[in-house]
């Protein structure tokens, strides 16, 4: 996987899917869980994706604030496999 | 034994705490310590329930290897039982439910998912799954603890350090006072206006379901206070079950303010995995809909965890499409109020929603809410003789737990007048003991 492109496919999805804001200017290390950008449901959201795309199973005890909550540490945990 | 009585905080607590220090150095044995309080605390239920607690325990230590999945649902099967032979509940005779059991078994459930999820090791020994299955502060209502957060404080402290010893008294003196000062006046003040609501008007039933929210809150809220003092005092922090809920900004921020340990206990196992399994299974486009549908359902599971009865459900089902009506509000972006709207309109909300958890019938839910409505003239009913009394209780309180009192009150730091607040607290309170009743989150 190419991490440049996962960041970049991940920030879009946020941004339009989740956030539902496809102009949202989404940083790489802002929270977006904290700030209240996204929900719960939004991680599973996430999470489904992420197995569609890469085929990457993030289980559920991993969807947290802890692990989850900006771009970087989603990224991360892709790349991660 | 009740949390806020003199047996409980004069005998059991100060001889479990001295005997559990006691044996600080030798992990096995203040473990053992508190399992045989937590058998003697929960003794009192009866025989046949302590029994049933044991069992339960046991099942989870045995099974924790093959068996582990039958012997989760062997547990889940057996409170929905219970649930659907409790008092009120749909039609079926009334069986009393054993103390806690809502609350011991989502402690076990969670263990044995997360040990299968390997969120979590499993416990290495009996001593430790009894400690955790059996923790007297919680073992009657909580708060919801995870095996992974009770561990590691198991027998790992040899002293207790002076911030949590201060932590636990102040949490005693605050629950104390929030059940004994607050909730038990206010339930004996507004319990004439529901036994009388046939003949209330809107003043009274305004009045009742405003008493009777605050009544919920200090009773839950200072029964779990008095927990987490109680834990402090042996050297566990608990997790909190409370952040201001009546000071929420929208309903999704309610659930993440009250009894916040089962909310986060339902978002995980269940809530998450069904909303996953859902999304896997429908068109990306309708998440909206996978999302609302998710919310109910876990909402009216919720209502039936407090009880099998008409109004839990119905509680449940109004405030899934509560948080399902906001969440397509917010994903909008189509409405903007201000915080104090906000707010007042949260409050109201979630007072709607008590009506439901406080009647027994739909035909009382149905005519207090006419009457709140003004659909049953402006009358006080059984009200009459205490309403300027309870009327300047209500918007005490309303101002108390819309401002950071509590977290001030029990805050590190020098305290000054916050210590003459406590001490008198705890005069009044202990002047109030003697005919302790029971939290009313026991029921569940």
């Amino acid at each position: 996987m190419d991490p440049a492109a996962v960041r970049e496919t991940l920030r879009a999805f946020i941004a339009k899917t989740l956030i539902r804001d496809a102009a949202y200017p989404l940083g790489d290390a802002e929270p977006i869980i904290t700030a209240g950008l996204i929900d719960s449901f939004s991680l599973a959201e996430l999470a489904v994706f992420v197995e569609r795309q890469w085929g990457v199973d993030i289980p559920d005890p991993e969807l947290t604030v802890e692990r989850m909550n900006t771009l970087d540490q989603i990224v991360a945990r892709v790349l991660a496999g | 034994m009740s949390l806020h009585g003199h047996a409980y905080l004069f005998l059991f607590l100060p001889l479990t705490c001295l005997l559990y220090w006691a044996a600080a150095r030798r992990p096995a044995l203040q473990q053992a310590v508190l399992v045989l309080a937590g058998l003697a605390f929960y003794a009192e239920a009866g025989l046949p329930q302590l029994l049933l607690l044991v069992a339960m325990t046991l099942a989870t230590w045995l099974g924790r290897r093959q068996l582990g999945l039958a012997v989760l649902a062997l547990q889940l099967a057996l409170l929905a039982a219970f649930k659907l032979a409790g008092p009120g509940a749909l039609g079926i005779a009334a069986v009393a439910l054993p103390l806690g059991l809502s609350f011991y078994i989502f402690n076990l459930v969670s263990y044995g998912l997360d040990v299968r999820r390997r969120q979590t090791a499993p416990a290495s020994s009996l001593l430790g799954l009894g400690s955790y299955a059996t923790f007297f502060p919680t073992v009657s209502s909580g708060p919801l603890l995870r095996f992974g957060d009770f561990r590691p404080q198991l027998g790992g402290r040899t002293t207790l350090d002076a911030a949590l010893l201060e932590t636990g008294v102040l949490h005693l003196i605050l629950g104390l006072a929030k059940k004994l000062l607050v909730a038990d006046p206010l339930g004996a003040a507004i319990d004439p206006g529901f036994a009388g609501y046939e003949t209330i008007g809107a003043a009274g039933a305004w009045l009742s379901v405003l008493g009777y929210a605050y009544q919920l809150y200090f009773d839950f809220s200072g029964y779990t206070d008095i927990a987490i003092g109680s834990a402090a005092l042996l050297g566990f922090r608990l997790p909190p079950n409370f952040n201001a809920p009546y000071a929420a900004l929208h309903i999704t921020d309610f659930w993440q303010r009250w009894h916040m340990t089962m909310s986060q206990w339902f978002r995980d196992y269940l809530f998450l995995p069904l909303s996953r399994a859902m999304l896997k299974r429908s068109d990306p486009e309708r998440s909206d809909s996978v999302r609302s549908t998710c919310l109910v359902l876990t909402m009216i599971v919720i209502g039936f965890w407090h009880g099998a009865s008409w109004s839990f459900l119905a509680w449940g089902l109004y405030h899934g499409l509560l948080l399902a009506g906001h969440a397509r509000v917010r994903r909008l972006r189509a409405l903007t109020v201000p915080a104090w709207a906000s707010r007042a309109l949260t409050f109201l909300a979630v007072l709607v929603g008590w009506v439901l958890l406080r009647s027994p019938s739909p035909a009382m839910a149905l005519r207090l809410w006419e009457a709140m409505l003004g659909l049953h003239g402006a009358g006080l009913g059984g009200l009459a003789p205490r309403a300027g009394t309870l009327g300047l209780a209500v918007v005490a309180l309303a101002v108390v737990t819309n401002l950071p009192v509590e977290t001030r009150l029990v805050a590190p730091g020098p305290r000054g007048l916050r210590s003459w607040i406590l001490a008198g607290l705890l005069v009044l309170s202990l002047l109030s003991m003697g005919g302790p009743s029971p939290f009313l989150y026991f029921q569940f």
